[in-house]
């Protein structure tokens, strides 16, 4: 289970996928307490829209992708919207747009434009009630007026409850921001690096074996001639001869020049 | 003086004196050879590179056959303990102390390097101060070891240590 609900939208695939599944049952339960068969409930449109509007969240639990995102969102948006419209004051409206809203921001939907898009939210919220209770016989800005106050009591309750945590995640957001830039410097910094500790290209100046093996000894070493003549078991005269034809091909003039461009290639 | 920095002062004084494997490692093991290269370090002297290299290599070539007989003790040095380090005690700033302390060290490596060789110097007629009665082992050794123990440092002994020093093993 661990593995399947492994993400926000994950989980609340798995929540609302139960939810509406245990409310298909108790349609079907109410429908055979006033003499309906199952058959006959399945008849029911409110049966079928409610195991269709399961479908998605059910999918969700196993398959994560924006697009499910955006559909859990905008169904459980949609379904509050609707709810409002139907019953300006009933709980139902606002707690579902209240869900959204939080599942929206959690997505990320709120990152840019936040402004705008809470303007438009509202619009919705306050526009759908002052309809709802217009269409119920209420005048306008009358009874959904009180719905209205209610709902922003809920949302401004739940503002400063969670204040603190809000406060405490934007900031590590910033932190997040500026771990990530550092970061990249230092991911630049070290490809910098990896690019300058790169072995010199011997066979590109013509490097003949002898000539490899006596600059391996010397890099390794740091050599003399004597020395690298004992290791190389060579006579010291050779030791010069190699060096000279070294220091021409490299384009060097002396050894621990030669030691300091070669100290990656025997590491 | 890291073990890094001191492998390549070694390294281009054994590139320079053109040394074997053999006499490579032996000075490589030499605690007087690291702790004379290692003074410009401890001290935080001006140039350490540049002191550390040519102090190491006047050491060097006073152990050499060729030219050892010019830093051989004589008779104008004995006016002075320290007379005969002046070629290694060039430094360009630094702690003073520290400086003074290590300085102590060599001259009473040196002392005890005189006092050890008193029987082979008398048969082979070589200048030795201590053998002609000019210096007195146990009162310059005291007032080294004295002088020593009031600057001493951790880092210090950490390289060379009064101990070290009264084995008399100048070129070891």
């Amino acid at each position: 289970m661990n593995r399947v609900v492994d993400s926000v939208q994950k989980r609340i695939g798995l929540l609302i996928s139960l939810i509406g599944l245990s409310a298909i049952i108790s349609n079907i339960i109410i429908g055979y307490r006033i003499g309906q068969t199952p058959i006959e409930n399945f008849g029911d449109i409110t049966v079928w829209l409610l195991f269709l509007t399961t479908i998605p969240f059910i999918i969700s639990i196993f398959l994560e992708s924006k697009i499910i995102k955006i559909i859990q969102s905008v169904l459980i948006l949609f379904t509050g919207f609707m709810s409002m419209l139907q019953s300006f004051d009933a709980v139902y409206g606002p707690g579902l747009v209240l869900a959204a809203w939080l599942l929206m921001r959690c997505y990320g939907y709120f990152e840019y434009h936040r402004k705008i898009k809470y303007f438009i939210f509202l619009l919705f919220v306050i526009g759908l009630t002052q309809i709802s209770s217009f269409l119920n016989g209420n005048e306008l800005f009358d009874s959904g007026l009180q719905m209205l106050e209610y709902t922003v009591f809920i949302v401004v309750f739940v503002v400063i409850i969670w204040w603190d945590m809000i406060f405490e995640q934007n900031r590590l957001k910033t932190e997040i921001k500026t771990l990530q830039i550092n970061y990249t410097k230092i991911e630049e910094q070290l490809a910098e690096i990896e690019e300058e500790h790169k072995p010199y290209n011997l066979k590109a100046v013509k490097i003949s074996p002898a000539e490899e093996r006596v600059i391996k000894t010397l890099t390794i070493y740091k050599a003399s001639n004597r020395e690298i003549a004992e290791r190389l078991n060579i006579a010291e005269s050779t030791v010069k001869l190699h060096l000279y034809n070294i220091y021409n091909k490299i384009g060097v003039d002396n050894r621990f020049a030669i030691i300091d461009l070669c100290k990656y290639n025997y590491t | 003086m890291n073990d890094e920095k001191w492998g390549n002062v070694l390294a281009r004084a054994g590139a320079v004196l053109n040394f074997g494997i053999e006499k490579k490692e032996q000075i490589q093991n030499s605690k007087m050879a690291k702790f004379i290269a290692t003074v410009p370090y401890l001290a935080g002297c001006n140039k350490t590179l540049e002191t550390s290299f040519s102090h190491l290599m006047i050491y060097l070539m006073s152990l050499d056959e060729s030219a050892k007989d010019i830093f051989f003790h004589k008779p104008e040095d004995d006016r002075d303990i320290y007379s005969r380090l002046f070629p290694i005690s060039n430094f360009s700033g630094g702690n003073r102390e520290i400086i003074q302390c290590c300085m102590d060290l060599t001259a009473l490596c040196m002392l005890s390097n005189y006092k050890k060789d008193i029987e082979e110097d008398r048969e082979t007629g070589k200048y030795n101060p201590i053998n002609n009665n000019i210096w007195d082992y146990d009162f310059l050794s005291k007032k080294l070891i004295d002088n020593i123990d009031k600057n001493i440092t951790s880092e210090i002994s950490a390289l060379y240590t009064k101990e070290d020093a009264v084995k008399g093993y100048w070129g070891k």
